[in-house]
């Protein structure tokens, strides 16, 4: 395992003490629920139902009162694949404490008791562990109170020749020799360790309600989580000549959220009205992320500094790199529903809910090498380190958010129901728009060729609104069949964007049937063609830039004589079309059917097919397409068996058109425009997604009421597939490998009952998980591109399998 | 625009249209109160029922005395009024009268069995329970599908699956929440057995409803908040912003790049980096250069698609607030 530098060992204290007050409570209560339950001591006679049958005191005690159930045993993980532990907490070859808690209490039927209580605990030894409690008295006020911890692990095969412990600011090895490639870096094989990628979600909750006067009540509730560990992020040095210097490395995770939920609602016969509140605070204890850079000066656009090696200047400091993380904001909202019956099955509902986000974070400096001599041209600001180069200090950034729905459904004959409905849904991006320079690096040369120069991009603060109209009519046209029709129209405007107005309309037509018990079944077919306005792929370009760039780069492109004059100038190819904005025709089907051959028996059938078809895209994503048929089997041969079965297959297919082009040189100014236009340097791929799902398990009472048994057996299969073209222009390369994975789990599982209270269960579970990942596999951290220009160090991290194998032997008590 | 006010027009004539009607049918909160049926309530309130329906019957019918249905103290449950078990079956006295004279009975009026039509069944649970998450139930994908309050609910049980947090580490079928929903919607099952990524439902650490309200809701895909991203930013809050160089798909729509229920590809990716970047990004050099898979015959593989892909660099995809995080490097 890997070394750890995770902050949050206050927050995982309170996890244990979380626990330990669990389990507290748990030795706790069942010594006073003979207590507790004497006061209600079970008598049959307590019961109003003077008159009903009580032939099995047992089995009505079991019935009418709430159980509560004490588990306590040991899990054996014997697998050492820390993979398996994510989201699981199963992370080592080691014993752990298997303990469950589920105490309940609600007053006996008739007794004139309206209390409410529940403890519960779950997977109390486990890092996913679930601690809730309960207790309300029911009809007037409640209280919830709730802890959950949510282990992810990513990796424990990634790498980093940064020194541990080092956080935000990522430290070398001393001494550490620069080299500009990771072979050229003497130290980098001795000083690659180990590390786990893994965070933990600790999340606080509590909670109420009150039931007021006058059909009014009102319910809150509170979250607070800390999200703490690391993650793999890029940390790239700077550009030179659009070659990146790079590494993968960790950055440390140190966040907080905190939610509040909160609504007065009024519950009337007629009239429902809720007027709520929900606010969001996020706060990331960590400012920002900076390394030492491994790498050598590189001359030219780099500052001389840019490597370790400060070239003999010893400055302190000189030579990182930094990036911002993860802003601190909030998040504001105000929501209001009401809803209203009316004859005629009519009902209507109004809802709106207004937003306010806000982002207000300090600016981070242009650079964190504060040694590194800011270079300007006359008259302009000084950046380098120098905030004030800044249009201001931190972005004040706010969007105001709209979503107001109306629907209106109602049966105005009989057999006919009808569903009208709007909804609006704006974002309103109200943050500021400055002009910012744009420099590739903190240890690049921090000069500015000027505010009209290509360094200078204008913020695009993007807005959005949509208006959806929904029309939906169902006439009963035979016993419990149903025949509808629905229509709908989507207007979606966009600032910023290439295509300001798009508009979708479509049709759906619904079957529904289900004349008898043994045959239900659900066709659904839906339409929609999509077209917006022109769609002018150089609007970003040109709204995120000063006026000089823009025209050097249309006359460029017009000089060029190749382009026509409204695609000039342009950023991406012109004939791309962005999937989410482009014109499109779809359609989809969805099919569902239930027997019930027999009565013990059930079988249900399903085919989802859709077909996403941007006809108008000759570059981009031209067609998507999903299909997913699968069966499921539910048979009970004998009344103690249960068995059931399923198996589904998903395909999902991409189709994408490229066309590689180049940008100009000093002896060819119009390498770009010839090259868009130059087929030859065409590329098309088509990435499918093949996954086989199946599974069959059954469940028998082997002595009823004594001896229970189960197991479950899932098999899943994926695999990707790239198929990939290129023309005669381009290099043919590799075919791209297949992306496979594969599981097989099986869980078996017993239950014996040695009284009324006590039982024992005794479970095994295998799960094997091989994944084949060409993009990480075979990859060390030196493996990839790397030369004086160019270079990426990797993290080494290779697509991680297990193969898990756990026992479990736990005593339960169960009491009433 | 033109259509947005028609068809609210027409919405607003229809709701002023059916106000104007006569209120003469019955109430849709009718049960506690007034027959639907037509026919009689059968009197002795549960013990009327219990006569026959008690601890020996196969289905658990006392269980809903250990339920909040049960509890006589809440003066809103049906259990609390005298006609009990009819405040939800519907007025019964025919079916309590019958003579066991080895005809069957004439049913109850109100069956919740696989038999009953969604309208009658909805009609009984929201005659108590339309406030709340339940206000946008009428229209919901749910309701315009005929599902039925039944479909998805057990009322005679201790703890109804459907609202049961199931946290067990030696299963790989959930049960609880999970296994119902999944009942029908298979395709969401499959897309949940996916290892490579997906949310944690399979280990029982988040149930549909922690994105999901299946009552109907304001959002689309009946998510519990009113826009998609607005549902994500609950978990993935570092994710909302706003920033300074915004990436317009992000702030619109998260499953423009994401699908939420499982893919064969790291964290829950459509499509493969680059081609996924490659369907939006098309410039020069780089960013349209074919790449094709790792040709491990050469001293250097290509970084743009190994590793991290686009992620090498471009790290900040979901938005940077870096001065110079214009092309989300830094």
């Amino acid at each position: 395992m890997g070394d750890r530098e995770m902050p949050g060992a206050g927050y995982r204290r309170c996890a244990r003490a979380a626990t330990a007050a669990a389990w507290l409570a748990a030795l706790l209560l069942p010594l006073a629920a003979p207590a507790w339950a004497q006061e209600d001591d079970f008598e049959v006679e307590d019961f109003e139902i003077e008159e009903a049958a009580y032939g099995d005191e047992q089995r009505y005690r079991e019935l009418t009162t709430l159980a509560s159930e004490i588990e306590l045993g040991v899990l054996y993980d014997f697998s050492n694949d820390e993979r398996f532990g994510n989201y699981t907490g199963l992370l080592d070859d080691r014993p752990y404490l298997l303990g469950n808690l589920d105490l309940r209490q609600r007053g006996l039927f008739g007794g004139g008791d309206d209390v409410y209580g529940r403890l519960r605990g779950l997977n109390l030894g486990l890092d996913s562990r679930f601690v809730g409690a309960e207790i309300e008295r029911q009809g007037h006020y409640g209280l919830l109170f709730e802890f959950d911890q949510l282990p992810v692990f990513q990796s424990e095969t990634a790498q980093t020749f940064f020194l541990p412990g080092g956080d935000e600011n990522l430290v070398l090895p001393t001494p550490w020799t620069p080299g500009a490639t990771g072979a050229a870096m003497t130290q980098l094989p001795a000083s690659l360790r180990e590390i786990d990628i893994d965070w933990d979600r600790l999340r606080y909750s509590g909670g109420g309600f009150v039931e007021l006067p006058a059909d009014l009540s009102f319910d809150v509730r509170y979250d607070h989580e800390v999200k703490t560990g690391q993650k793999l992020v890029g940390a790239m040095m700077g550009i030179s000549g659009g070659n990146p210097r790079s590494l993968v490395v960790p950055e440390p995770l140190d966040y907080v959220t905190q939610q509040l939920d909160a609504a007065l609602r009024y519950g009337g016969e007629d009239l429902q009205l809720s007027l709520g509140y929900y606010g969001s605070a996020f706060n990331n204890r960590t400012s920002s992320l900076t390394w030492q850079n491994p790498y050598t000066a590189v001359a030219g656009a780099w500052d001389p500094s840019a490597g370790f090696d400060c070239g003999g200047a010893v400055v302190a400091g000189c030579g990182s790199g930094r990036k911002g993380v993860a802003p601190d904001n909030w998040f504001h909202q105000v929501l209001a529903s009401g809803g209203y019956n009316l004859p005629r099955h009519t009902r209507v509902t109004l809802s709106g809910a207004f937003g306010w986000m806000l982002q207000d974070e300090n600016f981070l400096p242009y650079s964190v090498n504060s040694a590194l001599a800011a270079v300007t041209q006359a008259g302009l600001p000084t950046v380098g380190s120098d905030l004030a180069a800044l249009p201001r200090s931190s972005l004040d950034a706010e969007i105001f958010t709209s979503v107001v729905d109306f629907h209106v459904t109602s049966r105005p004959v009989e057999r006919l129901d009808v569903d009208l409905g709007y909804h609006f849904d704006n974002r309103d991006n109200e943050t500021p728009r400055d002009v910012y320079v744009y420099i590739r690096g903190d240890a690049e040369d921090q000069s500015v060729d000027g505010l009209d120069s290509d360094q200078a991009r204008i913020n695009l603060p993007y807005s959005f609104t949509q208006h959806r109209v929904d029309v939906d009519a169902g006439y009963e046209v035979w016993r419990r069949t149903t025949v509808g029709l629905g229509y709908a129209w989507e207007l979606t405007e966009r600032d910023f964007q290439e295509v300001e107005e798009l508009t979708e309309h479509s049709v759906r037509a619904i079957l529904r049937s289900q004349p008898w018990s043994l045959l239900g079944t659900r066709l659904t077919y839906a339409h929609a063609w999509r077209t917006g306005d022109d769609y002018k792929g150089n609007l970003p370009f040109i709204q995120g830039h000063t006026a000089v760039p823009i025209e050097d780069a249309l006359q460029a492109c017009l000089n060029s004589g190749l382009v026509p004059t409204p695609e000039c100038p342009f950023e991406n190819h012109p004939l791309l079309r962005k999937s989410y904005l482009a014109d499109l025709e779809s359609d989809e089907v969805k099919f569902m059917l239930t027997l019930l051959p027999l009565e013990q028996l059930s079988v249900g059938l399903h085919l989802n097919w859709a077909l996403e078809d941007y006809h108008d895209s000759e570059v981009g994503l031209t067609e998507a397409s999903r299909l997913s048929p699968g069966v499921d089997f539910t048979w009970t041969p004998v009344e103690r068996i249960t068995t059931h079965a399923f198996y589904s297959w998903q395909q999902y297919r991409t189709e994408q058109n490229g066309w590689s082009f180049q940008g100009p040189t000093g002896a060819n100014p119009n390498r770009p425009f010839q090259q868009i236009q130059d087929p030859t340097r065409r590329w098309s791929s088509r990435d499918t997604d093949d996954t086989h799902t199946a599974g069959f398990g059954f469940d028998y009472a082997v002595l009823p009421d004594r001896l229970s048994a189960g197991a479950d057996y899932v098999f899943a299969d994926s695999r990707g597939d790239i198929d990939f073209w290129v023309g005669s222009a381009l290099s043919a390369g590799v075919p791209y490998p297949n992306s496979e994975s594969q599981q097989h789990n099986v869980s078996v599982h017993t239950e014996y009952r040695f009284t009324e209270s006590v039982s024992m269960r005794v479970g095994y579970l295998f799960a094997h998980f091989d994944w084949e990942d060409w993009a990480v596999d075979g990859i060390g951290p030196t493996s990839l591109t790397c030369g004086a220009s160019a270079c990426v160090i990797g993290s080494g991290r290779h697509s991680e399998d297990y193969v898990a194998n756990v026992v479990s032997w736990s005593l339960v008590y169960r009491f009433w | 625009m033109r259509a947005a006010g028609a068809a609210l027009a027409l919405a607003v004539l229809l709701a002023a249209s059916v106000a104007a009607e006569d209120a003469a049918e019955p109430d849709r909160s009718v049960l506690a109160s007034a027959p639907a049926g037509g026919g009689d309530y059968a009197t002795g309130g549960m013990d009327a029922c219990l006569k026959c329906h008690d601890e020996t019957e196969e289905y658990p019918v006392l269980s809903i005395l250990a339920t909040p249905h049960g509890v006589k103290a809440d003066r809103r449950t049906p259990l609390a009024s005298e006609n009990a078990c009819q405040s939800c079956h519907g007025p019964s006295a025919e079916h309590v009268r019958k003579e066991d004279d080895g005809e069957p009975r004439p049913p109850v009026a109100i069956s919740f069995g696989p038999e009953a039509s969604a309208d009658v069944v909805d009609e009984v649970c929201l005659g108590c329970h339309q406030g709340g998450d339940r206000m946008h139930w009428a229209g919901s994908p749910h309701d315009l599908y005929n599902v039925a309050c039944t479909s998805c609910h057990t009322i005679h049980a201790h703890e109804d699956p459907v609202l049961s947090k199931n946290v067990d580490p030696m299963r790989f079928t959930r049960d609880g929440q999970a296994k119902v929903c999944l009942t029908c919607h298979a395709e969401q099952r499959a897309q949940l057995q996916q290892r490579v990524s997906s949310h944690p439902l399979r280990e029982g650490k988040l149930d549909c409803s922690g994105c999901h309200a299946p009552h109907g809701s304001v959002g689309p895909k009946l998510l519990n908040r009113p826009t998609l991203n607005e549902t994500c930013y609950q978990c993935h809050a570092e994710k909302r912003g706003p920033f300074l160089w915004e990436h317009a798909p992000v702030r619109e729509d998260c499953s423009i790049c994401h699908t939420p229920h499982g893919s064969n590809h790291p964290t829950l990716l459509e499509t493969r980096v680059p081609q996924l970047c490659q369907q939006c990004h098309m410039a020069e050099f780089h960013p349209s250069t074919a790449y094709t898979g790792p040709d491990f015959q050469t001293p250097a593989l290509d970084f743009h698609a190994l590793e991290r892909g686009c992620l090498n660099c471009h790290t900040e995809v979901h938005g940077s607030n870096h001065p110079s995080g214009v092309r989300w490097t830094r």
